[in-house]
């Protein structure tokens, strides 16, 4: 029975693991090809029209 | 890096299997019965992972461009500016009170003032007030006020001979706010005489002089926004209120709002690891989940000599510190995720060092493709989206110890030394006969406040990083930069339902 109990309690706490791993694992494997290239596909590379956007977070309390 | 990288990659896993090879958890500050949930406890924790994946999806698709840093506050009232002189002897007046009842009253800590007022009042109670009307503390905080009373008197009586501050050194950040943290946690959950209220006042003293030394050198306001513990991280978790007030009048926003529109220093992510790192401790050192193992583990260094007392501190300090790293190592992992996404290339012109000598020193180059910002840098720009984390595991740890011990605020105010009193004495407030109700919040509802709570704060930091995203890197690219951010707040949520989940 006590064998039985610890493994109950085993399963619970793996119950509480399974979304982090499946969630993890989905996007591990999505983003395969991006981690194989080093980054993603060049072409994809921000041509620079936003540049001014980025003005950083200090700008708005005038630190 | 790659060393780094190749840990981090092996996190993942290595979190899951901890969650198999511990027993099931139980809570820290455990004060709720039995609950009779509907359903198992862990489906609670699929359910919310579900939420979030909805919530990320959802952000991608309709969140096209930042605005949390363009919403406008809308002016409610002005409050007199006089209000904070009595606001202020309120916060020094509780202080001496904490610091007498430490010295003089009786030395037991569930009769005595100073450790509910801290540990309760001023850890869980001044946070909770925060997440509602905006930073109190900032008016409340005795240090502040005892010190700009200092500097009031000072300067009528030296005048012109006053010297000025010291310049604050700006590459210290808040990080020594940061380390006051984690000092104070050590001081909670490791420290052998935490519950013994006379060496708590003999703490609070030395807090005191430190701090008073600190903002006689560099300065009231600006020592305690760097280096005060408490102002600067419940100046955070106050961001999240929809009120924020300043000087002398108080303004409405969307609730989180105050968060994305805060400049973050270098030290801030620091101070909200600590913040989340120290309460997971608590929860897996204070319930079933390690208890018995540390038990064990004291017990082997006490063998070595040490005092039980010292060998359980050793035990504490090594497991707050483990924790912490293994936090920062997860937070570093969710930010490292976003590096390759965010090199941009530039169409401004290089600037290239010619051969001959007296020439122009710039010529045009073609259009390159810049560095990608450091980790640090990112880390240091998204903290503001962890702050909802850490506020998030603050209410869930906490809230059970608020709702009942909290009660006890009112009953030992008027009765702080903890003296022996006649039948039907109320003491000086005529509270001190007032005893907690442990009926008036279910089981049921704290569990539900706790999945809610964990829930709002973590759909929320996925709102705020994905907003900073869109700021930061291309925006088709915001919504994958995020997706290491998704997995940390997936950890996240799953463990802060584990630790809560009395199974």
């Amino acid at each position: 029975m006590y064998t039985l109990a610890h493994v109950g309690h085993w399963a619970v706490n793996l119950l509480y693991a399974l979304p982090m791993a499946v969630i993890g694992g989905v996007l591990w494997w999505t983003s395969r090809k991006e981690r194989l290239a080093g980054g993603p596909a060049e072409d994809e590379y921000w041509d620079g029209q936003d540049d001014d956007q980025w003005a950083g977070p200090s700008d708005v309390s005038g630190r | 890096m790659r060393n780094i990288d190749s840990v981090l990659r092996r996190l993942a896993p290595l979190t899951a299997a901890l969650w198999l090879a511990l027993p099931a958890a139980a809570h820290a500050h455990g004060l709720v019965g039995r609950r009779d949930l509907p359903v198992p406890a862990w489906l609670f924790a699929w359910a919310a992972v579900a939420v979030l994946v909805v919530s990320f999806v959802g952000l991608g698709a309709l969140w096209r461009e930042a605005r949390l840093r363009r919403v406008k506050e809308r002016r409610l009232f002005a409050v007199p500016a006089w209000l904070e002189i009595p606001l202020g002897a309120l916060g020094i007046a509780l202080l001496a009170l904490v610091i007498a009842a430490g010295l003089f009253g009786v030395q037991i800590d569930t009769a005595n003032f100073a450790p509910t007022a801290i540990f309760v009042g001023l850890w869980v109670g001044v946070p909770f007030l925060s997440l509602l009307v905006g930073d109190v503390y900032r008016v409340l905080n005795p240090l502040r006020a005892l010190g700009r009373a200092t500097g009031w008197v000072a300067g009528r009586v030296a005048g012109d001979r006053l010297p000025e501050p010291l310049a604050f050194p700006d590459r210290w950040g808040r990080w020594p706010a940061a380390f006051g943290l984690f000092a104070f946690a050590w001081f909670e959950l490791a420290f052998p005489g935490r519950s013994d209220p006379s060496q708590l006042a003999v703490v609070v003293v030395l807090f005191c002089v430190f701090h008073g030394v600190g903002m006689s050198l560099y300065g009231t306001e600006k020592w305690i926004d760097r280096c005060d513990p408490f102002g600067a991280w419940f100046s955070w978790v106050a961001t999240i209120a929809p009120l924020r007030w300043e000087r002398g009048v108080v303004f409405l926003r969307p609730p989180g709002v105050g968060t994305a529109q805060r400049a973050p220093i270098s030290g801030d992510a620091a101070l909200v690891i600590v913040a989340i790192a120290t309460t997971t401790w608590d929860g897996l050192s204070g319930g079933d989940v390690l208890g018995t193992t540390l038990a064990d583990l004291a017990n082997q260094f006490a063998n070595t000599g040490l005092s039980v007392t010292w060998s359980n501190a050793v035990v504490e300090t090594v497991g707050m510190l483990l924790v912490t790293g293994l936090v920062t190592a997860l937070i570093y992992g969710g930010v490292r995720g976003m590096v390759p996404h965010s090199a941009r290339v530039t169409a401004a012109k290089a600037t290239v060092p010619t051969a001959e000598p007296g020439a122009s020193e710039a010529s045009s180059a073609p259009a390159r493709r810049t560095g990608p910002p450091s980790v640090s840098s990112l880390i240091r720009d998204f903290a503001p989206a962890l702050v909802p984390i850490g506020v998030a595991y603050a209410v869930g740890h906490y809230l059970s110890l608020l709702a009942f011990q909290g009660q006890a605020i009112p009953q030992l105010l008027s009765n702080p030394l903890g003296n022996e009193l006649a039948p039907g004495d109320g003491g000086w407030l005529g509270t001190a006969g007032w005893t907690i109700n442990y009926d008036w919040l279910s089981a049921n509802a704290i569990w539900y406040l706790q999945v809610g709570s964990l829930l709002a704060g973590h759909i929320l930091s996925l709102v705020l990083s994905h907003d900073r995203a869109l700021e930061r890197f291309p925006k088709r690219r915001a919504a994958r930069s995020q997706r290491a951010m998704l997995v940390v707040a997936v950890v996240f949520t799953c463990t802060g339902l584990w630790l809560l989940s009395a199974v």
